[in-house]
């Protein structure tokens, strides 16, 4: 699974950090593994464990070992929302393998199948980033921000009224941004915090559909706001 | 001592707090949320294993290289982490001092329990529901005041920046207004981190 090999990456990203840093020879085995993938396998688990062999060969020998911290920056940039089970079987959090499907038959007090989808606040910076046709794209707080037409309340009538949720029994956080134009439409749809492919695409056709919002206003004027609207898929 | 769990999932990537993560989730919960996201924590039979907290450690050593690396560590949740206190104090006496332990709690235990785990977490995860008695009891089934004496108790010791409040909003349970309100109530506790977030919920067409 794509979420798998995301993770799969980081960490050996972080393998070769701590590699490098402590002067160890390291070369990641090439994976030619083309079906699913957990984030982790015994070849990847042999990989830490030889690190760890060879970190202990330098303290034994009194060398300087450097880990704490050195790849701090490096999960946080790669992070993703993917609730992953107990390895190897992926897909619904915080469930043992044997369970998961019995989760899709799990329902909410009623005898009615529901869907839970949480959307957390907006996520915003108070940076400002240029692009290309030099028009500024507000990335934060602005005058008067960009609005749903009809409110937070419509947009959680549209999303309830619109999503189809993936066939496959996944839950977790899609992380969607997107620019709102200063004619309210929608431009860069872009998923920063991956959920599953089916997942993900599901939010960005949800947002890529969205009607014109109010755009945001910058002293009276329209004005490009980057928007970010963290959803969280979850099954009842 | 032996803990229930309904699941360990390893490598998470800055989901339970920074770097890498493994959640360990443990079985029972003195609440019973109508949109519960795991209905095993409470079910007899979603008990998926039982662990010593020496069982515990040993096996999330094995991302021992991955924690210290990136910054991270372990995440309790559940379930309702804080009726295994004990263990949890056990436990974490045997990680190494690096790793960062973040807990996820509803808080709805007696103040012992969550006294006896200051000195082992670095972050708390909250999921206060709502500050109201009534939208509470009717969304969780249970009685706030555990919760509220527990949040006196983070904020007489001035933990409020070690905390991060859920407040979300819950369709036919409260309002944006209650939300509202619920924060300004702990505003005037002192905590100043809150995630607000709303649950979204139909009928599976």
């Amino acid at each position: 699974m794509k979420q798998g090999r995301h993770i799969c990456n980081t960490l050996k990203a972080i393998r070769k950090q701590i590699a490098e840093t402590n002067d160890i020879h390291y070369e990641p085995r090439e994976c030619h593994h083309e079906g699913d993938c957990a984030g982790t396998c015994p070849a990847c688990e042999a990989e830490v464990r030889y690190l760890e062999g060879e970190l202990s060969k330098r303290r034994r020998l009194g060398r300087a070992v450097s880990l704490v911290g050195i790849s701090a920056g490096l999960a946080a940039l790669q992070g993703c929302g993917l609730f992953r089970v107990f390895q190897p079987t992926a897909g619904i959090p915080v469930m043992p393998p044997e369970q998961q499907a019995k989760q899709q038959l799990v329902a909410a007090d009623s005898t009615e199948e529901m869907q839970v989808m949480s959307k957390p606040p907006i996520i915003t910076t108070d940076s400002i980033r240029p692009v290309k046709n030099d028009e500024k794209v507000l990335d934060g707080i602005v005058e008067e921000m960009p609005q749903f037409p009809g409110g937070d309340e419509a947009l959680m009538e549209y999303m309830k009224k619109n999503i189809r949720y993936p066939d496959e029994c996944v839950q977790g956080r899609v992380i969607v941004s997107f620019t709102i134009e200063k004619d309210g439409s929608i431009s860069g749809a872009k998923v920063i915090k991956s959920v599953s492919q089916e997942a993900d695409k599901e939010a960005l056709r949800l947002v890529n559909n969205m009607p014109k919002w109010i755009p945001g206003k910058q002293l009276g004027e329209p004005v490009r706001t980057k928007y970010t609207i963290p959803v969280v898929f979850r099954l009842e | 001592m032996k803990a229930p769990l309904i699941a360990i999932a390893r490598h998470r990537l800055s989901v339970d707090g920074d770097g890498v993560t493994t959640l360990v989730a443990f079985h029972g919960c003195p609440l019973r949320c109508r949109y519960c996201l795991n209905r095993q924590c409470w079910e007899p039979e979603g008990i998926w294993r039982w662990a010593t907290p020496e069982e515990l450690a040993e096996e999330l050593m094995k991302d021992n290289l991955y924690f210290l690396a990136t910054g991270g560590g372990v995440c309790l949740g559940g379930g309702e982490p804080l009726l295994y206190s004990d263990f949890i104090v056990q436990f974490c006496q045997l990680c190494p001092k690096e790793w960062h332990v973040y807990l996820e709690s509803s808080l709805n235990v007696p103040t012992e329990r969550l006294e006896a785990v200051i000195p082992c977490v670095h972050h708390y995860y909250i999921d206060v529901k709502d500050m109201n008695p009534d939208i509470y009891h009717r969304y969780t089934g249970g009685d706030i005041a555990p919760l509220l004496e527990n949040l006196r108790f983070l904020a007489d010791r001035q933990l409020q920046e070690r905390v991060t409040l859920r407040l979300p909003f819950i369709p036919d349970y409260n309002t944006d207004a209650d939300r509202q309100h619920s924060q300004q109530q702990l505003e005037a506790l002192g905590f100043t981190n809150f995630d607000r977030f709303d649950y979204i919920v139909s009928k599976k067409s």
